[in-house]
């Protein structure tokens, strides 16, 4: 067992974090969920050289411990991601795993899009489980950042966030899904907090908001 | 109703040549002024069309000749009175319009009296919309003016097509080409705002309600479309109109099922009470240090590279580096260095008295005693130019002076010699003849590079020394 946790534990540390269109590390995932001593030693070796394994939403990861992340002299802080960049996976984040993370509050499905059963009941068609992923259109981010950025800069937002494994997306023009860093690497609690403080200061009370909705619907 | 219908139609005509008896003199006079000399009005093309319309040129004129505030507001009035039942007093038009202020409302009233809009009973003083007042003012609103918005432009082009049809059978080209014209641009701004609207640019033109304009515009051309299959250019126009509805179709539908996900998303509400728009909305509004903020704080953190060591990862490293190293080694062939090319050192080689010394070796090696050695044997061979021979003679007498007997090679003793002649047996020949007869006589050498001097020669001796001093 020491050596398929050695093992696990150098994966890792080499890829961050799981594919989860990759076999192998399906596999992984699925030791480590059926294994708790093998999990467990995992952890123990991650944790020895100052690594935190993280589990969000059925995808697994590496994090730099957060004590040592703090005592870190030189370590990077944000790389090539720059403020726009940061400004698209926050976006994202609340589009693909937010949603998911008020419907498991809801106790639904965590994977079902909120609302299908509405939809359902609304359009009389059982949706595609392909479909059943949250994503969002490259011409609703297009959209949404069309009015600041060209669409070869948003290209080139998206395939920074692509390196990074916090999206995931067939082609240029692909349906934007969320990717796997997008659950290990986002602290789900802190990003709440963050966003919901955004929206307190910039947005104003919650009745001028839904006094605004009309007028822009 | 039939009856009332009837009843209306013969008070119109009625009221026509009442109008036209009153201003046909008039008209007829004032025609004659404006056609050209010698051109009756029964050759004017289209004139008689046109004088059909003339019944209602007396009530638009009543309507529109007045200030702009005025023709609002009698249409106002003509709405209520040709809305209510019955006839209307003075007082009872005052009380269904209490917004006018009343010296106002009775100039309006008495304006659409003249105007030929109202009838007046001069039994009761009231009055009641004339049959032609309400067929024109029913015309007016029927023809909705006011929709020339997008929105309804596409309606009232196949409607211009549907009429202009009906009317001017010559006109369907140009007439379908507007329709085309129009419906392309929809198709076109429909496929715009799929591809780059925001939810409140699907929502404006979703509620331009396109999918019922089109069914209108589908009826009008199925309507013509029989007539207009005789006719190739014109059944053309029609198939290219049907495709750019059919794009408009594919975009509504797209842009019909954004904003029901649109919906979708704005119904869920966050546990804060922020719905999912309103959260995105306010990251796309946040300042770039409010998005910077969630590295600092740790919401995000930045993928990097693996900076701690791990002894699983020292061994692998050391295991594949001693892999790479034997590898290395056995490959490596050693090869011995070429052996440098070591000759003993000879004094010839750096002593110039011993490379003459050997010069001289050679020479004299089958030399007998009293045999001698011409310059021209060792001189000219060794030396190349002057400087070199006067070198080797500065040798010579080194040597020479070393032992004061001569010069020494191993042991065979050689003694330089000048030769000398008797000067008195050369004086009267001349001078040229003489050197050569030197030179023969050995007397004189050609010295290199610097012509013929005395000759020195070397005369191997006994042992004992110098002969002649």
């Amino acid at each position: 067992m020491d050596e398929r946790a050695a093992a696990i534990a150098h994966l890792l540390l080499r890829v961050g974090v799981l594919d989860p269109d990759d076999p192998d590390h399906q596999q992984v995932r699925q030791d480590l969920i059926a294994d708790s001593a093998l999990l467990a030693a995992v952890r123990e070796r991650l944790s020895a050289v100052g690594w935190r394994l993280e589990q969000f939403l059925g995808h697994w990861g590496v994090r730099v411990d957060r004590g040592v992340e703090s005592a870190a002299v030189g370590l990077p802080r944000g790389g090539d991601l720059q403020a726009h960049h940061l400004r698209m996976l926050i976006w994202l984040w609340v589009q693909l795993v937010y949603r998911q993370i008020e419907a498991a509050r809801r106790e639904e499905e965590p994977d079902a899009l909120p609302g299908r059963r509405q939809r359902a009941l609304d359009f009389g068609d059982e949706p595609d489980p392909r479909h059943e992923t949250p994503s969002v259109a490259f011409e609703e981010v297009l959209a949404e950042f069309g009015q600041q950025y060209s669409e070869r800069g948003v290209k080139g937002m998206l395939s920074v966030l692509r390196k990074h494994r916090f999206v995931r997306q067939e082609g240029a023009t692909g349906a934007v899904r969320a990717g796997p860093a997008l659950f290990v690497l986002v602290d789900p609690l802190r990003m709440e907090e963050h966003v919901v403080g955004i929206a307190r200061r910039g947005a104003g009370s919650l009745s001028a908001s839904a006094q605004r909705e009309p007028e822009a619907g | 109703m039939a009856r009332f219908r009837m009843s209306l139609l013969r008070d119109m005509i009625c009221a026509v040549e009442m109008v036209l008896r009153m201003e046909e003199d008039d008209y007829g006079q004032e025609l004659r002024e404006w056609l050209a000399p010698g051109v009756s009005p029964e050759h004017v093309d289209g004139l008689e069309e046109a004088e059909g319309i003339l019944v209602v040129a007396r009530l638009a004129r009543s309507l529109f000749s007045t200030t702009g505030a005025a023709t609002p507001l009698k249409l106002v009035v003509l709405f209520q009175l040709a809305r209510a039942e019955g006839r209307f007093s003075r007082e009872r038009i005052r009380s269904l319009n209490r917004s006018i202020a009343e010296n106002r409302l009775d100039d309006i009233v008495t304006s659409l009296h003249n105007g030929g809009w109202l009838e007046l009973r001069d039994v009761d003083r009231t009055y009641r919309v004339s049959p032609i007042g309400h067929y024109f003012l029913s015309v007016l609103r029927a023809a909705g003016f006011a929709g020339q918005g997008s929105a309804n432009l596409l309606i009232r082009a196949a409607e211009t097509v549907r009429f202009g049809a009906a009317v001017d059978a010559g006109s369907e080209t140009r007439l379908l080409g507007l329709l085309l014209a129009q419906t392309e641009s929809v198709a076109e701004r429909a496929q715009e705002t799929l591809r780059v609207g925001r939810p409140r640019d699907l929502i404006r033109f979703s509620r331009e309600e396109v999918r019922s304009q089109l069914e209108h515009v589908d009826q009008v051309l199925r309507a013509l479309e029989e007539r207009f299959q005789h006719t190739p250019a014109l059944f053309e126009k029609i198939v290219r109109i049907h495709e750019a509805m059919q794009k408009i179709l594919r975009a509504h539908k797209g842009l019909q099922d954004r904003l029901a996900e649109w919906n979708l998303k704005t119904l869920e509400t966050a546990g804060a009470g922020y719905s999912l728009t309103s959260l995105c909305d306010a990251v796309m509004g946040a300042t770039d240090e409010e998005v910077l903020a969630t590295v600092a704080n740790g919401a995000v953190t930045v993928p990097g590279p693996v900076v701690a060591f791990s002894t699983e990862d020292a061994i692998t490293r050391s295991m594949t580096s001693r892999i790479a190293a034997r590898t290395a080694r056995e490959a490596f062939v050693y090869e011995a260095p070429s052996e440098p090319r070591l000759e003993a050192l000879r004094l010839e080689d750096v002593d110039p008295v011993a490379r003459l010394r050997t010069a001289l070796r050679g020479l004299s090696k089958d030399l007998a005693p009293g045999e001698v050695l011409p310059a021209s044997a060792w001189l000219e061979v060794h030396a190349t130019d002057f400087a070199d021979a006067v070198f080797l003679l500065n040798l010579l007498a080194w040597l020479e002076g070393r032992t004061g007997k001569g010069i020494d090679v191993d042991g065979v003793m050689l003694l330089p010699e000048t030769p000398a002649a008797d000067p008195e047996a050369w004086r009267d020949m001349d001078p040229e003849v003489a050197i050569q007869a030197l030179q023969r006589l050995g007397v004189l050498a050609r010295v290199p590079g610097k012509g013929i001097h005395t000759d020195v020669r070397l005369r191997r001796v006994s042992e004992g020394g110098c002969r002649d001093g």
